[in-house]
């Protein structure tokens, strides 16, 4: 018995070691960047995709003289310590985590490899970096921080009257607690009062909706995977009640949403590619300044649901319909 | 490479200290019989009083890591304590504790998220060393894992120990020899709880932050760890079966290593669950007498 496992065990052993020299041989002279994300949802893979096309615009191009190494944990934070292991131990030229905990896993895991973190809405709040600018170390990024300002303006401009703002969010996201804190700063002196509403599954996000129907002008739902995984069932109580529902990313309003400004998250991710060639062209990781991506990309997209409008009992000015994408 | 020395190493660590997990959830579903899902919640709950108590507190890292025990043992505790005294069912007790510990972790970190990096912790010990961090902290973990289970060992052959196990296997048989099955379960619960929370503490140390979302899965990997371990290591003995329970633990994570290393097969990342899932069935049906790999072993074994 004992004999036949260790049968077992060098069987497995010859073929890692014939895998180890398949792979050795096409390896010479690529550049590896390594991406990870904690699960696959549109945005972070939209992210993902912006990383390769920045990359790709400053000559680092897939099959020819770049390869990618893409893991995502599958939701899983200690799978998530494993891939950082797996990135580290295989010495990658650059490392790309996306989202907050994937980018402390590697931060925590590596002091020497670079790290390029990308849609993080707060990354000094999770230690990533000391400063935004010459952040030193082997860390730098791009944070998504959501254009809370612009929003906000637009929320306005379409619901005159809005004073009393819903906030629908799962608190066991940081990004939701960090956008939440925004909202509640910025909106102080526009004369907006959040209301908040957790919602800390999906399951959970009609009754924290419901709560909010009558109490509040208008609905804001943050990029928040959590609540929008149940968006269209906030638009649908939105429309019954004719209370408005606004998003915190553009995409939203392509799903029901009356409006958002928001980031493309292609050109977020392509921000970060960006800043991944210049570190691959040898330019140290620590002088490269993090940055908003929102302040970097100049035309934040308005985008508007003229149908949703309609059904929300919302009239939408002209001066909203000149520079914004239209819905039907 | 197929598995750098620096992966091979991460992945020793990380299955060691789900070894942790493993020891806690034989305790409550083999000795005690107790389907105990408080664990789901008390080791997010670990690593979130360990954090909390070096960035907010300043405490030592080795205090805060005893102290995020000490709440597992709590969480444990309560929950046996709804079973015990109000008949609550044990598996709603472990449900109605875990959900609720979400909100209390939340509460604890102040948010969903509370980053180590930078902070003291209990790997500290070894910067300024020449051997490099990496290789130091696994042997760290092994001595910390192989202490606690020789100490668990210990306790299983004591009288209270004894009761213990006579608790779980024959309840009525237990009492009437005299042993409170419901303090037995009391204690059990609780020290299946606070491995548990040591394991997310020392995690979070590892890993950088502790997260609101560390416990997803967490019942499930400890379950089958314990599984797979007794299915392919003799567990007889409490010793063996301590020992079994770490084993399944390591051979878990290493499977999750493998699959991440799957993708030249074709594989895609979002694969990982499943390819992990499928190597660790694998590994049950090689054991399994009604497989080929059964027959040939008997064969050999006969000989």
């Amino acid at each position: 018995m004992r004999s036949s496992q260790m049968w077992k065990g060098m069987v497995l052993a010859a073929g890692i070691g014939v895998l180890t020299a398949m792979q050795g041989a096409s390896a010479a002279e690529m550049k590896t960047v390594a991406i990870s994300t904690i699960v696959e949802v549109p945005q972070l893979v939209e992210t993902k995709d912006g990383v390769i096309k920045g990359l790709a615009e400053r000559g680092f191009v897939v099959g020819k003289n770049l390869k990618i190494d893409y893991q995502n944990a599958n939701g899983s934070i200690p799978t998530q310590q494993q891939i950082a292991e797996k990135f580290i131990g295989e010495g990658v030229d650059v490392i790309v985590p996306i989202t907050t905990p994937t980018s402390q896993a590697m931060v925590a895991a590596t002091k020497t490899i670079p790290i390029v973190f990308v849609t993080v809405v707060d990354p000094i709040a999770a230690k990533l970096i000391p400063s935004y600018q010459h952040p030193g170390g082997n860390v730098t990024g791009v944070s998504d921080a959501p254009p809370v300002m612009a929003q906000l303006k637009l929320f306005k401009e379409i619901v005159p009257k809005l004073t009393k703002l819903g906030f629908l969010y799962n608190p066991g996201l940081d990004s939701s607690k960090s956008t939440l804190a925004k909202v509640k700063e910025l909106g102080m002196p526009l004369g907006i009062e959040v209301i908040e509403a957790a919602a800390p599954t999906t399951n959970e996000v009609i009754p924290a909706a419901n709560k909010l129907i009558g109490k509040v002008d208008a609905i804001y739902v943050p990029n928040d995977t959590t609540v929008v995984a149940a968006l269209e069932t906030v638009v649908k109580i939105g429309k019954e009640t004719k209370t408005p529902v606004f998003t915190g990313e553009t995409r939203g309003v392509g799903r029901g949403a009356l409006a958002s400004v928001g980031l493309n998250y292609t050109q977020v991710g392509t921000l970060a590619g960006y800043m991944v060639a210049e570190v691959l062209n040898g330019k140290k990781v620590g002088d490269i300044d993090a940055v908003i991506a929102y302040e970097k990309i100049p035309d934040n997209v308005v985008v508007v649901n003229k149908a949703s409008a309609e059904a929300m009992g919302v009239t939408l000015p002209e001066s909203v319909l000149a520079g914004a994408k239209v819905i039907q | 490479m197929f598995m750098s020395l620096y992966e091979i190493l991460g992945t020793v660590e990380i299955g060691l200290v789900f070894g942790l997990v493993a020891l806690g959830a034989f305790i409550s579903f083999r000795i005690l019989d107790f389907p105990d899902l408080t664990v789901e919640g008390s080791f997010p709950l670990g690593a979130a009083v360990l954090a909390t108590l070096i960035v907010g507190a300043g405490w030592n890292p080795w205090a805060a890591t005893l102290a995020a025990a000490g709440a597992g043992f709590c969480a444990g505790f309560t929950t046996a304590y709804l079973n015990v005294r109000f008949n609550v069912l044990h598996i709603l007790a472990g449900i109605l504790l875990a959900i609720s510990l979400y909100s209390i972790n939340l509460r604890i970190m102040g948010g969903p998220n509370k980053p180590l990096l930078g902070s003291a912790t209990v790997f500290s010990m070894f910067d300024g060393w020449s051997t490099p961090s990496y290789k130091l902290a696994p042997i760290l973990i092994l001595v910390l894992v192989v202490a606690i289970k020789f100490l668990l060992d210990l306790f299983l052959s004591t009288g209270i120990g004894l009761a213990m196990r006579a608790a779980g296997a024959n309840p009525a048989m237990a009492a009437a020899n005299g042993v409170d099955v419901g303090r037995m379960k009391l204690l059990g619960i609780g020290i299946a709880n606070a491995l548990t929370a040591l394991a997310g503490a020392l995690f979070a140390q590892i890993f950088g932050a502790a997260d609101a979302y560390m416990g997803i899965g967490v019942i499930i990997v400890g379950l089958a760890s314990v599984i797979v371990g007794m299915s392919i290591l003799p567990s007889r003995t409490v010793a063996q079966a301590t020992l079994a329970c770490i084993v399944g633990a390591l051979l878990y994570r290493f499977a999750v290593a493998l699959a991440l290393n799957a993708d030249f097969l074709g594989f895609k990342a979002s694969d990982v669950q499943f390819i992990t899932a499928a190597l660790v069935t694998l590994t049950l049906i090689g054991r399994s007498s009604r497989s080929g790999m059964g027959r040939l072993r008997r064969l050999i074994g006969s000989r």
